[in-house]
């Protein structure tokens, strides 16, 4: 059990998320391992099947980088993609998966900091949720 | 079979040679491989330059570049000014730095990984498809609404560089607020003069169309398509079709004072403006008798704008220095920061004029026919037991004024599709970084209809408003890439979701191929039915609209899903 | 339009127990629109179930398409193909739809996914309310445009109940009271003396469905 990695994929707005991998980059911080970087224009173009379907083949987890509320480029990204990740919850409810597993993490261009401590924080935390019981091959 | 051309960027030596061995051998493997350069540092000028050459030749149809970050990349080809020959959409980068050599402990680890994102990418690389650019033609006219000071300066500015203005005010005559402007804090000029000059220049200009008495009632298409019908004064209707549009309503000035009371001998900035201009003589008079000690009261009714702070700091400066009186300033804070602000409060200190703050409301009572202020000044301590009392017993107390927007914006901003702020003030794209430019492709915000400003900032902003509205129409067109949304017109269930969440007013319900008028951006298909349309010039390319269609019929160019499942290695 | 919303999953997964391979049929039409059975619908149903089942122990493989309208003889044989190759089908499209597949496929079982709800409106983006019942006598020209048989808990025909106060509904606290709603519109419109007019009792059992199927035949159109 303690050999298990979970897998993570950061979906990252080019606003926010994106800038804030590079400045991780740039300060030399390390990110977990087993992360997988998504680039999208704007983190309203993350669809809530993209959430089911990660979570059906491949990732123990998911975490969306979007900009602060309000502070969205395309003024209400931001904001639909957390709407469809609470209705992404309410399917994972239905199925019976641990609704930990996906977040969104609001950030600015300048979070590089941030960025690699909320993708730790996920780490672990999945790391002690145990594997993602869809991707385990039986 | 597609070609890929595969360029590493080893980024001066960052990459281990172990590594790099496992990648060549690996490229080396795959079908679709053509050729691979190595670089030091890919994103300098010169190795673009050998790039672009390499290319020319026609062994590859689409490149891969396994380096860094794929925006330093984009920035350096956007940057290079010369014709890549390969489309910029058939790109790909495998960022092995940030995500890789950054970011993970052991080597072994990390080229099994490195492996893997280049594997993923050479995927991306063949899935990806060219995009193109399209342009439509634009002419050199714009309509301004609002025939205020700010619309008056962008005209002329236009129109100085050849581009004809339709001029457009509600009232009998341009000017507006302006004209009751009589001081400026920053300079000797008579405003007045100043500004009344502007007026006359503007009524002479041969490219301005002045419509006084107008209003717009109706606005259609998208930019280059724009058609807005003005009422005029007789209820005639007119129809302009201009290819960039500038916001200047303005805003309201509200008199309404929160808790003061009403009295004779307390007045607002603009009474104060005017009385200070038409005073004769060496002293200022009120209600026939002299005045000597005047206070400025502030931030009662809006605390967040300086205007009024820079109007009392310039009239106390006037007050103190022409008309030898005794002038007291009270605010929560003194807000200074406008260009040469900060030496005019300087001044008005060194003439004698006394600042005060407060943070808990003073009482205003009227003792023998004087205004008597009672404050705890916050300006030396934030203690409260260590404030001091102070009254301030002047003949004049001059109170600051709110500042709402026309009554006019609301309507305006549905008949143009623009946001509006919490306060129903109009609002920008990007308070940071355009600040004049609209949620629309086309449509300008400038002066206070965004945010209540001072006179000085506006005439900044015009300026800024006429150099954007001339980048953009000068070229005669606006070419634009097809990296956008793009609706399946046979899959749309005209639900309507896209239209009312686009954030730019991109997307429209519209009749395909009506009288052949639209043609269908990307395939050049042309159907007879309704169905949403998103109009490319317009469209941002965001994806928001991608992401919510319940019938999935909006695709987004260049980022499809099969291309997102690569990335997350669904594929 | 047809307003619906998905069936309780544990209802769905029910219907489909048994079956190893199943359609999921989603409709081009009024459930796109209410975003309840249209293509992005289909997917995540799918993706839903497949992964219930695969937690289950016995996973499912779901084919899936959406016809433009399944409620049109036509485009319910486009599925012919696919409908041969599964146990069950599932549809998301209204109660009609799922009728219209069960006419053409008389040996497939075929399961409804969604509960149609009602014929409404969209009030705002991503409200939905009803606002007629299809009762097959308007009378909409008698109250100001607004219907008292879907809006009126009581289906009142003249005036408002005694449970009507500041505007609300008594069996519904949060929705207008239609009679309100019916003078308000009147009033404003300066017809007030028009509801004086007594609307007779709605004849049900021959107007409406409690005289069995109804059905319109229009001679000139058959062919």
């Amino acid at each position: 059990m303690s050999s298990f990695e979970p897998k993570i994929i950061a979906f990252c707005c080019d606003q926010s998320g994106y800038p804030s991998l590079e400045m991780a980059g740039r300060l030399g911080l390390r990110l977990p391992k087993n992360v997988e970087v998504v680039r999208v224009p704007c983190a309203g173009r993350i669809e809530t099947i993209y959430l089911l379907r990660a979570l059906e083949r491949v990732a123990d987890g998911i975490l969306i980088f979007a900009c602060y509320e309000e502070n969205c480029q395309f003024l209400r990204g931001n904001l639909r993609v957390k709407s469809r990740l609470f209705y992404a919850y309410k399917i994972l409810e239905k199925i019976g998966l641990e609704k930990e597993r996906l977040e969104i993490c609001n950030l600015s261009t300048n979070s590089g900091v941030r960025f690699v401590e909320v993708l730790q924080r996920k780490y672990d935390a999945l790391k002690k949720l145990g594997p993602n019981p869809f991707t385990q091959k039986v | 079979m597609a070609r890929i051309a595969v360029f590493i960027d080893s980024m001066n030596e960052k990459i281990p040679s172990s590594l790099k061995k496992k990648i060549y051998s690996f490229i080396e493997k795959t079908p679709d491989f053509a050729f691979y350069v190595e670089e030091e540092d890919l994103s300098s000028p010169e190795a673009v330059q050998r790039m672009v050459k390499l290319l020319s030749k026609g062994d590859a149809d689409r490149v891969l570049i396994i380096g860094g970050s794929p925006k330093i990349y984009e920035k350096s080809f956007n940057k290079c000014g010369y014709p890549i020959p390969i489309n910029p959409y058939l790109f790909s980068v495998a960022n092995i730095r940030e995500q890789l050599l950054w970011a993970t402990i052991d080597e072994e680890e990390a080229s099994e990984k490195a492996i893997e994102v280049i594997r993923r990418s050479i995927q991306m690389a063949s899935l990806k498809r060219p995009i193109n650019t399209q342009s439509i033609s634009l002419k050199p006219e714009v309509l301004v609404i609002g025939g205020g000071i700010s619309g008056i300066c962008a005209s002329l500015a236009l129109a100085r560089s050849g581009i004809h203005v339709d001029l457009v005010e509600k009232e009998k005559e341009i000017g507006g607020k302006a004209s009751s402007i009589r001081f400026f804090y920053n300079t000797h000029q008579d405003a007045k003069a100043w500004i009344k000059e502007r007026i006359s220049e503007a009524l002479l200009n041969p490219n301005i169309s002045i419509l006084t008495h107008s209003e717009l009632i109706h606005l259609e298409g998208k930019l280059g398509r724009f058609k807005a019908r003005i009422r005029r004064f007789d209820r005639n209707e007119i129809e302009l079709s201009p290819s960039a549009i500038v916001v200047a309503v303005g805003f309201e000035i509200d008199h309404e004072r929160k808790g003061i009371p009403a009295h004779e001998r307390i007045i607002n900035l603009s009474e104060m403006e005017r009385l200070i201009y038409e005073a004769r003589g060496p002293s200022i008079q009120w209600d026939g008798r002299e005045i000597q000690f005047v206070t400025f009261f502030l931030d009662m009714v809006n605390e967040d704008i300086k205007i009024d702070s820079i109007n009392a700091i310039k009239q106390a400066y006037i007050l103190q220095e022409k008309f030898k009186c005794k002038v007291s300033i009270l605010c929560k804070d003194v807000k200074v920061s406008s260009d040469g602000m900060e030496r005019l409060y300087r001044k008005a200190r060194e003439q004698g004029v006394l600042f005060f703050k407060y943070e808990e409301e003073p009482k205003v009572s009227i003792v023998n026919s004087q205004i008597q202020i009672d404050l705890k000044d916050t300006s030396l301590t934030l203690k409260k037991e260590d404030q001091w009392p102070i009254s301030i017993l002047s003949d004049l107390l001059v109170v600051g004024e709110a500042f709402v927007p026309n009554r006019e914006t609301e309507v305006l901003s549905e008949i143009l599709h623009i946001h509006t702020g919490s306060r129903g003030f109009l609002m920008e794209d990007n308070p940071q970084l355009m600040r004049i430019r609209s949620n629309r492709r086309g449509i300008f915000l400038l002066g206070g209809c965004r945010f209540p400003q001072e006179i000085s900032e506006t005439l900044i902003e015009s300026r800024a408003v006429a150099q954007e509205v001339i980048a953009l129409l000068k070229k005669g067109e606006f070419t634009y890439d097809l990296s956008v949304a793009e609706v399946d017109p046979k899959k749309c269930a005209l639900c309507y979701t896209c239209p009312r969440l686009c954030p730019h007013y991109a997307i429209t319900i519209e009749r395909y191929a009506e009288r052949n008028v639209y043609i269908d951006s990307g395939r050049g298909d042309t159907t007879n039915y309704w169905a949403a349309r998103v109009d490319p010039a317009s469209c941002f390319g965001c994806g928001i609209c991608v992401g919510e269609c319940p019938a999935k019929a909006i695709t987004l160019n260049h980022l499809r899903d099969e291309q997102i499942y690569v990335e997350m290695g669904l594929m | 339009m047809i307003k619906a919303e998905q069936k309780p999953m544990d209802e769905i997964l029910g219907y489909i127990e048994s079956y190893n391979k199943i359609l999921l049929s989603g409709c081009g039409a009024c459930v796109t629109v209410c975003h309840a059975g249209g293509e992005k619908e289909v997917e995540l149903l799918s993706y839903s179930l497949k992964m219930a089942r695969k937690k289950m122990g016995n996973p499912i493989e779901i084919l899936e398409i959406t016809p433009a309208r399944q409620c049109e003889p036509e485009f319910a044989l486009e599925l012919k193909e696919m409908v041969q190759n599964v146990e069950a089908v599932l549809s998301i499209a209204c109660g009609v739809g799922v009728q219209t597949l069960v006419r053409h496929y008389p040996n497939t079982p075929i399961f409804p996914g969604l509960n149609t709800t009602f014929l409404g409106e969209t009030v705002i983006h991503g409200i939905w309310e009803e606002r007629c019942q299809a009762c097959g006598n308007c009378v909409l020209g008698k109250t100001g445009g607004i219907c008292p048989i879907s809006r009126c808990a009581k289906q009142l025909l003249n005036g408002p109940c005694g449970g009507s106060s500041n505007g609300k509904c008594e069996i519904k606290k949060e929705a207008d009271c239609a009679w309100q709603l019916i003078y308000d519109r009147m009033k404003n419109l300066k017809q007030l003396h028009k509801l004086e007019e007594i609307i007779p009792a709605k004849r049900w059992g021959i107007e409406s469905r409690d005289s069995g199927l109804r059905r319109i035949v229009r001679e000139d159109l058959k062919v």
